[in-house]
């Protein structure tokens, strides 16, 4: 008797592994639960009520084989009801992969610092140090060590902020002096950028700004001539504006430089095909710079032999640079910093 | 400076377009602004360096065209020819310094007639912009716009007893100008005087008493030579300018002067249809002039160029443009023409030589020079590595003028002691800004305001700028780091449904992490000070390494309003060279390879003790192995005791060499927290 009760146990254990694994709503759950643990008709309740005809020297083996079914019942049961629950857990989240992802704050760099570091860093590649100075500059360093006379016209062409109570201040004009003070402290070789904001008294309307940014270079060695200023600036915007940008050198006149030129860049805009173009009027150049070679009376005046030593000098205005290449219409959106300007560079 | 195309054609036989003419004045280095059409005849409109005053003339530029294009013929000037010798007797002329007046030329007409000018002056001088007043005013217009020498015709007869007298101006005395601006003199002033009384402003324009005038008949031509540095004083102290002032600051032909007078009386008489009565010329030239002379070597042209210029174009093109080489074998000895007053080194015939030569015909050469130091900007690193830590954290870069108003200046006047007083613009250009910015903060609350006003929620901003200001009678101007935020921190998603604004503590957590970031090493504090501008018990100084680096806080009301900024506004600055003096290298530290255990205590605390009290306490009776703590909670409401604050901390032990077992982390948490609540008086809870 005892052999067919646990044979009978050892079925039902099967034909319970097999319907729980099978389990799919809670219908399902229902009815196994039921089935086997019913205390009027369930299969547990079925063999416990048995148990009482089996002789006592076989009751704890039965008493045993019934129990293990009876864990095997209730794991199995929590076993299916969890997966149920999970489940329906998965079914009712709602999942759309496709919803709108929030919205991060984006910070940006100022169009200004942007171009200017674009700038620099074209100069660094080349071997440039970056050097700096002062915005309130003396007046000796800002013009007459760079050969502007006193009482010159050439002084009117960059109207000037003067420093009350300082006489001998004014707030530069151009980063130049940085140069000045560059050439008094080092010896030729020097190859330096100064980049920078300068002043000057403009009021401020679509094309002007009493305050702008110029980065300037400066190259002084043994035997430079003005074709290593060609060469040099074309390095330069062929990396900023594209390789296929050409250039041209106009006489010019900067106090500081002889001989001294602009430079044009052909046109990135429509490549002198337009004659209605905004960027190059119609004339296919764009005027992006000011340079020439330093002039023998700066290099003297800064204690370098213009005899041994040439060099050239460039300067750029930053503002002009951002003006061209975003088709940007008003200066002054530089500086009212509204962030709808601000955000869509940098 | 207008230049009227057929005008320049009767000085120079060029057959050219409009278009082609431009083309070429670029070419030689000027500045062509506009082509005008003045009834068919091109009008170009020219800005001239302030190096070339020959160039302000129509024989000037006509010269030039010679020069670029040799083929072409550059007509002679015509000169009036005096008939016979003229009496220098019955006027005299007498100058009182020939370092103010190196020349006066004159001549005294009679008999003429003013009238109306002739279609052909009036149409001319429209075209170069010139308005006509009458004959002899506009021939002495158009003989200014043909030689570019300015000369000046008084009526003879309203000067006092024949005497013309250049001298300096006197304390009082009075000039009634042609615009009839009245000028009081000084002796910084330059005239023209008869002997009562001065009769012109040399130079710069003549009295209206003396003009010439309808019922004018005799006249008196004056063309002299000015010193330019007397003339750009005198037209700038009384801020005029004019076309006579532009050139003689910018320097005139000492030898031009007669010539100038011989075209005016070649003109005039030309009007007059008949041969003038002349009664009395004087040429006085007391200074002594020799040509300025420059030695080139003849390879120097191609040496500073770099490129091969035949030496033989060289001397060429020097002759064109009115120089006189003379050859000594390897090298020239030239002389240079007495209208071109910018000349004085071998550079300035070299740019003179590829001028003509051609800009176009410059090759590219890369210089192989390389600096003997690479010095690193390490500003400019730490510039851009905090530019990226703050945009990346969501705030933009704004840049501002470096001066504002001298209030927004008052109001911060507290963020820099060591600024003694305000630096100052002498000429601003408005009083709202006038001095020289001592904080970057003002700028940043104006780019604000505006962007509340543009209806955008969230307003984080910083900017890297100069202060300024005056420290033991010193200028000082030191790179700051300037950061505000206001409005929305986080705005209210589908998720969070709930909008963070910007608070004290987030503003300060940004902070933090930026420090973070760039100073891993930096022993960081923020310490509790007071600031005028910061609402009272929001500032705090921020500590690196124990150096004051900078400050925060939240912007008062009253400042808010003068801005009209109704959000709160938190708000820091920093130096940057004290934040650079902290940047070090940072250095590998191996780690603690055995577990970390954490408890949690949370307890009730008096709201008098700061949080930075209680930091301190922790440090102070620390057990070795307490690594790290965190405050995990902090709670203000219900259940409460009045002058109570509820916190909950996080408390992390790891053992130096080996793992800590649970009941000793116990053991340690409880006699430390004990030794804590006793000092602080805590309560458990
Ligand atoms: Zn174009």
């Amino acid at each position: 008797m005892i052999n067919e009760l646990k044979k009978e146990i050892d079925q039902a254990k099967t034909t319970f592994l097999k319907e729980v694994g099978e389990v799919q709503s809670q219908e399902d759950f229902r009815n196994i639960k039921e089935k086997y643990t019913s205390r009027k008709k369930g299969i547990l309740t079925g063999f416990l009520q048995r148990l009482k005809d089996v002789p006592p020297p076989d009751k704890p083996t039965a008493g045993n084989a019934v129990n293990q079914l009876k864990v095997l019942v209730e794991t199995g049961l929590n076993e299916a009801e969890a997966r149920l629950t999970a489940l329906k857990a998965t079914k009712e989240t709602h999942v759309d992969p496709t919803l709108p992802p929030f919205v991060y704050p984006v910070g940006r760099a100022h169009l200004l610092s942007a171009i200017r570091k674009r700038a620099e860093d074209i100069f660094i590649s080349m071997g440039y140090e970056v050097a700096h100075g002062y915005e309130v500059e003396l007046e000796d360093y800002n013009f007459t060590t760079l050969n502007f006379p006193e009482y010159h016209p050439s002084r009117d062409e960059q109207d000037t902020f003067f420093i009350k109570d300082f006489p001998d201040y004014l707030l530069r004009t151009h980063t130049s002096p940085v140069q000045i003070r560059y050439m008094k402290q080092h010896k030729p070789p020097l190859k330096i950028i100064s980049p920078g904001k300068v002043f000057r008294k403009d009021d401020p309307d679509a094309t002007h700004s009493p305050v702008f940014h110029q980065v300037e270079g400066l190259l002084v060695d043994k035997n430079i001539h003005f074709s290593h200023l060609k060469g040099t600036l074309e390095l330069f915007i062929k990396a900023f504006y594209g390789e296929n940008i050409n250039a041209r050198l106009r006489p010019s006149y900067f106090p500081f430089t002889e001989p001294s030129a602009e430079l044009d860049i052909s046109c990135f805009m429509c490549f002198g095909k337009n004659p209605l173009c905004k960027v190059c009027k119609g004339t296919g150049w764009i005027e992006i710079l000011g340079c020439g070679m330093v002039h023998p009376k700066v290099l003297s005046n800064c204690d370098i032999d213009p005899e041994i030593y040439s060099g050239f000098a460039f300067g750029m205005g930053i503002e002009r640079i951002a003006m061209l290449k975003y088709e940007v219409s008003d200066m002054r959106m530089m500086y009212d910093n509204d962030l709808r300007f601000n955000c869509q560079f940098g | 400076m207008r230049l009227n195309a057929d005008y320049l054609k009767t000085f120079v036989n060029i057959d050219m377009a409009a278009p082609q003419l431009k083309d070429l004045l670029v070419s030689v280095g000027m500045e062509v602004e506009e082509v005008i059409d003045h009834n068919g005849t091109p009008v170009f409109e020219i800005e001239i360096t302030p190096n070339r005053p020959d160039w302000l003339s129509h024989y000037g530029v006509a010269r030039e065209i010679y020069a670029k294009q040799p083929q072409l013929k550059l007509a002679p000037l015509e000169l009036y020819q005096f008939e016979k010798e003229i009496s220098r007797e019955g006027f005299s002329l007498f100058i009182e310094d020939s370092s103010d007046c190196g020349r006066y030329s004159s001549c005294i007409v009679r008999d003429v007639t003013v009238k109306e000018s002739s279609p052909w002056l009036k149409n001319l001088m429209e075209s170069l912009g010139l308005k006509s007043i009458n004959n002899i005013v506009d021939i002495s217009n158009i003989t200014l716009m043909t030689l570019g020498h300015p000369i000046h015709i008084f009526d003879l007869d309203k000067l006092a007893d024949g005497q013309i007298i250049v001298r300096r101006g006197k304390q009082g005395e009075k000039l009634v100008l042609l615009d009839e601006k009245i000028v009081d003199l000084t002796s910084e002033h330059l005239v023209i005087a008869d002997k009562e009384k001065s009769v012109a402003l040399a130079g710069v324009m003549g009295g209206l008493e003396t003009g010439v005038a309808a019922g004018t008949k005799n006249i008196l031509v004056e063309s002299a030579y000015f010193d330019p540095v007397r003339i750009r004083k005198t037209a700038k102290q009384l801020d005029l300018r004019t076309d006579a002032s532009y050139r003689f600051e910018r320097g005139a032909d000492i030898l031009a002067t007669p010539a100038a007078i011989k075209i005016f009386l070649h003109m005039l008489s030309q009007d007059h249809g008949t041969p003038l009565n002349i009664t009395w010329y004087h040429d006085l030239f007391p200074r002594t002039v020799t040509p300025q002379r420059v030695t080139l070597k003849k390879d120097y042209p191609s040496i500073y160029t770099g490129i091969d210029i035949p030496m033989d174009i060289c001397g060429q093109v020097l002759k064109h443009l009115g120089f006189k080489p003379e050859d000594q074998g390897d090298q020239w000895e030239v002389e240079v023409p007495s209208y071109r007053v910018d000349i004085y080194g071998k550079q300035d015939l070299v740019e003179e030589i590829i001028r003509i030569y051609g800009y176009d015909k410059m090759e590219s050469a890369i210089p192989l020079s390389l600096n003997t130091v690479v010095r690193m900007d390490k500003k400019r690193e730490f510039i851009q590595a905090a530019r990226e830590y703050l945009t990346a954290s969501g705030l933009y870069e704004v840049i501002n003028y470096s001066f504002h108003s001298p209030e927004e200046n008052q109001r911060f006047s507290a963020a820099h002691p060591q600024f003694h007083s305000v630096l100052e613009l002498k000429n601003p250009i408005g009083k709202d800004f006038s001095v020289m910015r001592n904080s970057l903060i003002p700028g940043l609350l104006r780019n604000t305001a505006l962007n509340f006003n543009q209806s955008l929620n969230r307003v984080a901003l910083f900017e890297f700028g100069r202060v300024f200001g005056i420290h033991d009678n010193k200028i000082q101007e030191e790179d700051y780091l300037g950061i505000s935020a206001s409005g929305e921190y986080a705005r209210a998603d589908w998720q969070t449904k709930k909008t963070q604004p910007f608070d004290l503590y987030i503003f300060k957590s940004i902070l933090a992490a930026l420090f973070k970031k760039l100073f891993p090493e930096a022993n960081v504090s923020f310490v509790e000070k007071e600031f005028p501008f910061f609402i009272s018990g929001t500032g705090l100084t921020i500590v690196l390494n124990g150096v004051q680096a900078g400050y925060m806080g939240e912007i008062t009301r009253d400042i808010l309003e003068a801005d009209k900024i109704a959000l709160p506004v938190f708000a820091a600055e920093m130096k940057l060279e004290t934040l650079l003096q902290t940047l070090k290298e940072n250095h590998f530290s191996t780690w603690n390879r055995y577990p970390s255990t954490s408890r949690d205590f949370s307890f009730l605390i008096d709201r008098k003790i700061k949080y930075t009290q209680l930091e301190t306490a922790i440090r102070e009776i620390k057990p070795d192995t307490l690594e790290s703590w965190e405050l995990t909670d902090l709670y203000d409401g219900k259940n409460i005791p009045p002058g109570q604050v509820s916190f909950s901390m996080n408390f992390a032990y790891r053992g130096k060499d080996r793992t800590l077992v649970s009941d000793e982390v116990n053991a340690i948490h409880i006699d430390f927290t004990a030794q804590l609540s006793k000092r602080l008086n805590l309560t458990r809870r």
